[in-house]
């Protein structure tokens, strides 16, 4: 159960990433479009919490 | 093997959801951006962000008190997003003014450098005109004589009416003065002026004819170049020439005066403006001209007085009397020499201390100035004479404020008289025609302007601002997603190819 909550997990952490990365893509072909709407640094700082927190989740059976 | 096959299903039906939700929201970003409509209409009540239009800025300016900016410097600015290009802008502001004369909005167009195109969002000198009044969605006419029962029956006789005055509003004509006699004598302008200082002057059936007398006072480091350019009444520069400087010292006036001598025949009747250009270094000590029309616009620097005392100027230290007209009227003096009590149509203003502005609210008359002991700048946003006989103002074309003549009977200004809300702010539309307006990373910059700011401890208070952009082009919606692709795919193919020769040229690849 625990083994399919990473992968769930990491699944989301890969799918945000590839979001953010359109996300700043589209932001940077027109300007405004995504940042009038959606602080990019604030997601790109919960984007790293999700990636820190993947991270974490994925090492704790080899730890333990 | 049932439960993994179970758990992938969930799987892929977790990772849908997920990317599902993505494009969701992809497509709302870009269907917002396409305003197939070619209308967008957003407010902000300026105490949360807003997607369309931005906080005011800058914030040194500004205060923010949740609900409302004061703002105690000028020009702030902010910016509305501008997805496609908008023809027109319809621009509502809930405002207080406080003290304040006048405050302008405009919108950042694409002539070079720092240039806004500004209409009027408040006067009070206007809101206080006592004349009948007619007005439409834009403009306003006051008359002083109820001669029409429309604005559009003005506008159908507008070019064959005398003594119209006009503020933001195109007439269509320059100004000419009615039964103009040219001077058969020269006028000699003996007042010391220092600085720079810019000029109308009227010609009919004559040249121009100026003899500037220049002496160059040494008292700051660096040059002292003079430019004097001429314009005519359609803004094209006639005559332009400078004078330089080589020496930089400090070490004192030096007594060989320059003089610059301007001679133009055959110009045209109308208006024509002279630009003396200049630091504070240069003195006009003397004017010799055959025109007998010469007003000065909005700023005069006497320096009559006992601080310029140079045997080689022959001061005559004697008073000077001066017409302007103008709301505010501004005095500043840099020497204890020119601390004196000053007159403006028989009320005294005392210049008590040296490098402060002392304001004069002088309204919408002709103010008669008696200045003492000179050594002071006297600022205004109008025209100053030194004698009435010299006195005419051109502006009244284009005017920046109303003042009262007995030449105008009509007065036309593209504005509103504002509109007062419950709680005792104020309310006023402003139109824009957007076609020359400047984009920048998709965005119009506005700015807010109320030139008296920087001489006092005024505010202004700003609570909503409310736009209305219209495009008058319909697209369809293939249209639309075209003109978002297209620059995309124009630029891909840019830098693929940009960087395709960089690697060739590495490897020196043909």
């Amino acid at each position: 159960m625990a083994h399919k909550i990473k992968i769930l997990i990491l699944d989301f952490t890969f799918i945000s990433i590839f979001s953010y990365v359109i996300l700043y893509i589209l932001e940077f072909i027109k300007p405004g479009i995504v940042s009038n709407y959606v602080d990019l640094n604030k997601l790109f700082t919960y984007l790293l919490i999700v990636i820190v927190f993947s991270a974490i989740i994925s090492q704790i059976k080899k730890v333990t | 093997m049932k439960h993994k096959k179970t758990f992938l299903i969930f799987r892929i039906f977790f990772n849908l959801v997920l990317i599902g939700i993505f494009f969701v929201v992809l497509y709302n970003l870009i269907q917002k951006d396409l305003t197939l409509d070619g209308k967008l209409h957003t407010s902000s009540n300026l105490n949360k962000k807003n997607p369309f239009i931005s906080v005011i800025f800058p914030e040194h300016r500004t205060v923010n008190h949740g609900n409302y900016y004061e703002i105690n410097d000028e020009p702030v600015y902010f910016t509305v997003r501008s997805p496609i290009k908008f023809d027109n802008a319809e621009l509502e502001i809930e405002f207080d003014p406080g003290n304040q004369e006048a405050i302008y909005i405009g919108y950042a167009d694409n002539k070079e450098g720092w240039s806004y195109r500004v209409h009027t969002l408040y006067n009070i000198t206007f809101d206080n005109i006592k004349w009948d009044k007619l007005s439409d969605e834009k403009n306003t006419l006051w008359q002083k004589n109820k001669d029409f029962n429309s604005i559009d029956e003005f506008y159908d006789q507008l070019h064959q009416l005398p003594g119209i005055a006009a503020h933001d509003f195109n007439i269509g004509e320059h100004f000419f003065i009615r039964d103009y006699k040219k001077s058969d004598k020269q006028i000699e302008i003996t007042n010391c002026l220092r600085g720079e200082h810019k000029f109308y002057t009227y010609i009919k059936d004559e040249p121009l004819d100026f003899t500037f007398t220049v002496y160059d006072i040494n008292r700051t480091e660096g040059s002292d170049h003079v430019f004097i350019k001429i314009f005519d009444n359609t803004e094209k520069i006639i005559y332009s020439k400078m004078l330089e400087d080589n020496d930089i010292k400090t070490d004192g006036a030096n007594e060989n005066p320059n003089y610059i001598s301007i001679f133009i025949p055959n110009l045209k009747e109308g208006t024509y403006r002279i630009e003396f250009l200049s630091n504070d270094d240069n003195i006009i000590r003397n004017i010799k001209t055959s025109q007998s029309k010469i007003s000065m616009i909005d700023r005069v620097y006497l320096c009559d007085n006992p601080e310029y005392a140079y045997k080689f100027f022959n001061l005559e230290l004697k008073p000077t009397e001066l017409y302007a007209v103008g709301n505010t009227i501004s005095f500043y003096t840099a020497h204890k020499n020119g601390l004196q009590d000053v007159s403006i149509n028989g009320k005294k203003l005392r210049i008590s201390e040296q490098h402060k502005w002392y304001n004069f609210n002088n309204g919408s008359q002709m103010a008669k100035i008696y200045v003492p002991k000179n050594d002071i700048k006297i600022s205004t946003r109008g025209i100053i004479a030194l004698s009435k006989e010299l006195y005419f103002n051109p502006e009244i074309t284009n005017l920046k404020n109303y003042s009262e003549s007995q030449d105008i009977k009509y007065f036309i200004a593209q504005y509103k008289i504002p509109e007062k809300t419950i709680d005792n702010w104020q309310k006023n539309k402003i139109y824009f025609d957007l076609e020359d307006a400047k984009i920048e990373n998709g965005n119009l910059k506005f700015i807010i302007s109320s030139p008296d700011l920087k001489f006092g401890n005024e505010t202004i208070k700003i609570k909503n601002i409310s736009i209305k952009l219209t495009s008058n082009e319909k697209i369809t919606k293939k249209q639309a997603y075209k003109r978002l692709i297209n620059p995309i795919y124009e630029n891909f193919i840019k830098n693929y190819t940009e960087l395709k020769n960089k690697i060739l040229s590495i490897w020196h690849i043909k």
